[in-house]
């Protein structure tokens, strides 16, 4: 008996599959680029190959296509990505109080006391404080995002790159280039400004108390966990599967979900051999003209979504 | 009893004012340094990040003195004529700090109305009290305010140069020469003089405001926009620079407003927030000069 | 003559009562939509506050429509909105639309004549007699009174509902058939009769719903699409909401406002974090805030329009009341650049932390 925990983020697609006693069994990590639905089929079908016979008896959606996601699979419970990410690390540590979320394309911080959400806040303006920028710089200095981590940790010294919008960020910094800077000093550098820039921005006015998580994709670089360690004077963890944080909260949510209702709404891993498409139109049916998109499975409409009053998506009842 | 007294925001107009006032009453003043890193940083820190940058700038201030002194003068200037208001911000600035800042000292809280003198004598009243029960020490600390302030003319008005520009904006961004990156000094090496509203006739800017459908109700929007649409119906200048904090509600109307009425004068606009870069805005202020220089 | 307004809220159905009453032409702008965010956008100064575009698209819009001439609201706060006449003028004038902008401004600022003067602009355009347009007026203001009252019921009752979608569904077919009427007196005895089918709504008062009061700036409180609809997505939660800002609060807030009489309660309650107006609604905000708590609800989202100076204000004191008062507050700020989606997971994040403080009873020990 598996849960799955689906995540469907703008950059990645994450799957994990969980054992009753949470143990993570298998996760995927795949790029949505853009397209969720083929992203969830694939893997889907990758998991399917590598564990035959398994069976589901739970299934939860989060991240931005989590509506998507879960018109497609047939989730238990559709979770937003900070409530999926606090449970996942509460399942790991009851005593966690703040988690640093950073990843593709957004970045969060939950505030949690006695194992409960009590405040959080998440980027809101611009891609400076996420992995995308960090992606990108990696590119224009050709070093493997992989290494940005050691690079950082090399260098003695840091140079201040000012900027919280990413344009200026790099303007800054080729600006520091041009004056001699190092690789590993601008590497360090462009670091400390994504973690002043999220202490700053996200972090604002939070109370950051240890034990810290530091959870998303971009927890593997080395030179970011310095750096918020160098910031907030203590010691921050990273988890063993901190880039699975947000599918693994969406599985135990799910078998939670389960637990109540006693059977699972999962659809079944013979979706991965239907035709999958997603059509959009404008309704008319009044002058707010909600863009509306239409999933249809084979020839069988399987949901609707994105109108306002509920005209199309209260035709298909799940 | 040590007052401290931020030098952020309006102290660059009311400084004799405030230091006077707080002078009389017997009290020892400690004034905040001036603008510098550190209290960008800080001010960045503390204050809300939707805010402008001269408000963050006022929070850095007033952390750089917070431990240093047994009370904070904190003007929360509500209105400076009739009928008219500033900024918001102004009105709720002891809240925003109180709010913001951890551990602070007691701060003055009473609103100042500056239209007549009784008013003022009602912020005077309050906040003396905080410093000495003296009403007639309160009483004469006040007058002697008020006429050490009506002595204060500031604003600039430089002679002698081949080219002249108006610079406009609130007055905290022009006198500020760590905000503004010290662009009357740069534009003093570029050959070019510069002009503020100080210089500017009541009349003049009365006469403009005049002519707009409604009258607008920010005493800064006032003479900003008086002034500039004044100096380039004249001619008075070749140019104008109006220094904006990014942002800023009042300039983003204002500006407008300006533009409105200005046409093709040559006009430049500088944003600045805590992320402008210098060589960006030595860029700008050279090619505007330029032009100014091409078109003359 | 062709009238036409922006959108805020439910003021188009009192505004339609008006003018049917009146036998003035009018266009009602089709609801706010991207197409009019865009083209508002388009054209607007870049940092102006988003009420400002949203209201630009809608006068377009309506032009293609015929409409010719603008009612809008002054107001001499110290916030942009008041400025936003001059500015829309001549940004019209420069797109080379030719309309007629009547403002209705506070007699202090243009006197009472002009005042007259500009209201005459209007009724001139009607036929009907003095008592008759008298009436139109009394109607007008009924028919915002009920329309408010009834959402506000619906909204709050929704936490309480046996039958999910319930209120909701009602509230919206009320809507739509209000559009319908032909004459404010059948509008009035649809709105009234709407009012009474709410009573009749299968509730269970044994639920404890979460409860969020909506704070902050006027315009992106009332008009749904700045919002991008969240009371709506609320009620799809079954979370049951109150706002004191509507319509008919702010024509009482006008009217009382000279005698001091106005918003008493909110007033007080604000005094231990804002003891005087500042412009705009901050006060209110604050106010609200203190009173939500008071009132046993479980947090509060305040909403501003990006740049907006008086709740900047706001924002940065509501952390202490929060604070000090163990009491949630979420602030979302929206512009033309607000992402639906991160928006959404935010609202949603904010109602489970509610719910799981509510189900934790260590929560804020």
């Amino acid at each position: 008996m598996y849960y799955l925990g689906v995540d469907v983020g703008s950059v990645s697609t994450d799957l994990a599959l969980i054992d009753k006693d949470m143990n993570l069994i298998d996760s995927l990590y795949l790029r949505t680029k853009g397209r969720p639905i083929n992203a969830i089929q694939e893997g889907l079908k990758l998991l399917k190959d590598k564990n035959s016979n398994m069976e589901i008896a739970a299934a939860g959606t989060t991240g931005s296509g989590r509506h998507i996601a879960s018109t497609i699979i047939g989730a238990d419970i559709i979770k937003n990505e900070i409530t999926a990410h606090a449970v996942a690390a509460l399942e790991i540590d009851r005593d966690v109080k703040t988690i640093l979320e950073i990843g593709g394309q957004d970045s969060k911080i939950i505030i949690l006391r006695n194992g409960v959400v009590t405040d959080f806040a998440m980027n809101t303006v611009c891609a400076a404080g996420t992995g995308s920028f960090l992606d990108r710089q990696a590119e224009r200095l050709e070093i493997p995002i992989e290494e940005f981590g050691d690079y950082a940790l090399k260098a003695n010294t840091s140079v201040r790159i000012a900027g919280r919008c990413a344009v200026f960020a790099e303007s800054d910094m080729i600006h520091k280039q041009q004056l001699g800077y190092n690789d590993s000093e601008i590497i360090r550098g462009l670091c400390e400004a994504m973690v002043r820039n999220y202490l700053n921005n996200v972090g604002k006015g939070k109370e950051i108390v240890p034990k810290v998580f530091f959870q998303g994709g971009v927890a593997a670089n080395k030179g970011i966990k310095a750096a918020f360690e160098n910031a907030l004077g203590f010691e921050v963890i990273v988890p063993k599967n901190h880039g699975m944080m947000g599918a693994i909260g969406a599985a135990i949510i799910a078998r939670d979900a389960v637990a109540k209702t006693g059977r699972t709404k999962f659809k079944g891993f013979d979706l991965t051999d239907s035709k999958l498409v997603s059509t959009s139109f404008e309704c008319d049916g009044c002058s707010n003209k909600c863009e509306v998109v239409r999933i249809n499975e084979n020839e069988n409409i399987i949901g609707y979504l994105g109108d306002r009053c509920g005209k199309w998506s209260n035709k298909i009842a799940i | 009893m040590i007052v401290g007294i931020p030098k952020g925001l309006l102290y660059c107009r009311y400084q004799s004012f405030l230091d006077t006032f707080f002078y009389e009453l017997g009290a020892e003043i400690i004034t905040s340094p001036d603008t510098n890193k550190e209290i960008l940083n800080a001010g960045v820190k503390y204050c809300i990040d939707e805010a402008c940058l001269p408000v963050k700038i006022y929070h850095g201030h007033v952390a750089s003195i917070k431990d240093k002194c047994d009370m904070i003068a904190i003007p929360r200037i509500m209105q400076l004529r009739e009928r008219e208001f500033i900024c918001p911000k102004f009105c709720g600035l002891p809240e925003m700090v109180v709010s913001s800042i951890p551990d602070m000292p007691r701060t003055t809280m009473a609103p100042i109305y500056a239209m007549s003198k009784d008013r003022l004598y009602a912020w005077a009243k309050k906040t003396g009290s905080m410093v000495t029960h003296d009403t007639g020490r309160i009483k004469r600390a006040l007058d002697s305010a008020i006429h050490e302030q009506q002595r204060f003319k500031g604003g600039i008005k430089d002679e002698g140069f081949r080219l002249n520009i108006a610079l406009t904006g609130h007055p905290y961004n022009l006198y500020d020469s760590f905000i503004n990156m010290n662009i009357v000094k740069k534009l003093n090496k570029l050959g070019v003089g510069v002009i503020t509203e100080e210089y500017a006739d009541e009349s003049i800017i009365d006469d403009q405001v005049k002519k707009l459908y409604k009258k607008p109700f920010w005493s800064f929007a006032r003479n900003s926009y008086g002034f500039a649409v004044h100096s380039a119906q004249s001619k008075a200048v070749d140019g104008i620079i109006y220094i904006s904090s990014f942002a800023c509600g009042i300039d983003s109307v204002v500006i407008e407003l300006i533009k409105d009425k200005t046409d093709d004068f040559p006009f430049m606009v500088i944003k600045l927030d805590e992320h402008t870069g210098e060589a960006g805005l030595d860029t700008r202020v050279e090619a505007f000069v330029d032009m100014l220089e091409r078109t003359r | 003559m062709k009238v036409t307004f922006p959108h805020m809220g439910n003021i188009y159905i009192a505004a339609k009562a008006l003018m049917d009453g009146l036998g003035v032409e009018y266009v009602i702008p089709p609801f706010t939509n991207k197409a009019a965010l865009e083209i508002g956008s388009l054209h607007s100064p870049e940092e102006i506050c988003l009420p400002f575009k949203i209201m630009i698209g809608n006068y377009m819009q309506a032009i293609e429509q015929g409409a010719d001439t603008v009612i809008l609201t002054g107001s001499c706060g110290p916030c942009r909105f008041g400025e936003y006449c001059e500015m829309q003028m001549n940004l019209m004038k420069r797109l080379g639309h030719n309309l007629d902008f009547i403002v209705l401004d506070v007699p202090l600022d243009i006197g009472a004549k002009e005042l007259l003067n500009r209201i005459g602009k209007v009724s001139g355009a009607s036929t009907k007699t003095k008592a008759q347009k008298l009436k139109a007026a009394v109607d007008a203001f009924k028919v915002m009174h009920l329309i408010d009252d009834i959402e506000a019921k619906a909204r709050f009752l929704t936490g309480y509902e046996a039958t999910k979608g319930a209120f909701k569904r009602l509230l919206n077919s009320c809507k739509a058939e209000a559009m319908n009427c032909k004459t404010p007196e059948e509008m009035l005895k649809l709105l009234y009769d709407y009012r009474s089918r709410l009573d009749k709504v299968k509730t269970d008062k044994n639920k404890k719903p979460i409860k969020i009061a909506i704070i902050g700036e006027i315009y992106t409180i009332i008009e749904p699409f700045s919002n991008l609809y969240i009371e709506d997505k609320l009620m799809d939660y079954g979370v049951s909401t109150k706002k004191t800002l509507t319509p008919s609060w702010w024509y009482k807030n006008l009217v009382l406002s000279p005698l001091k009489l106005n918003q008493l309660e909110i007033k007080r309650k604000a005094r231990d974090y804002l003891p005087l107006g500042i412009g705009g609604h901050a006060r209110e905000c604050i106010g609200e805030a203190v009173l939500a708590h008071d009132e046993g609800f479980d947090g509060a989202i305040q909403i501003f329009p990006m740049g907006c100076m008086p709740e900047i204000v706001s924002k940065a004191i509501l952390p202490k009341i929060s604070r000090e008062k163990d009491f949630p507050i979420m602030t979302l700020v929206v512009d033309e650049m607000t992402g639906e989606a991160g928006y959404v997971t935010r609202i949603e994040a904010f109602v489970d932390l509610l719910e799981r403080r509510k189900n934790n009873v260590l929560s804020g020990c």
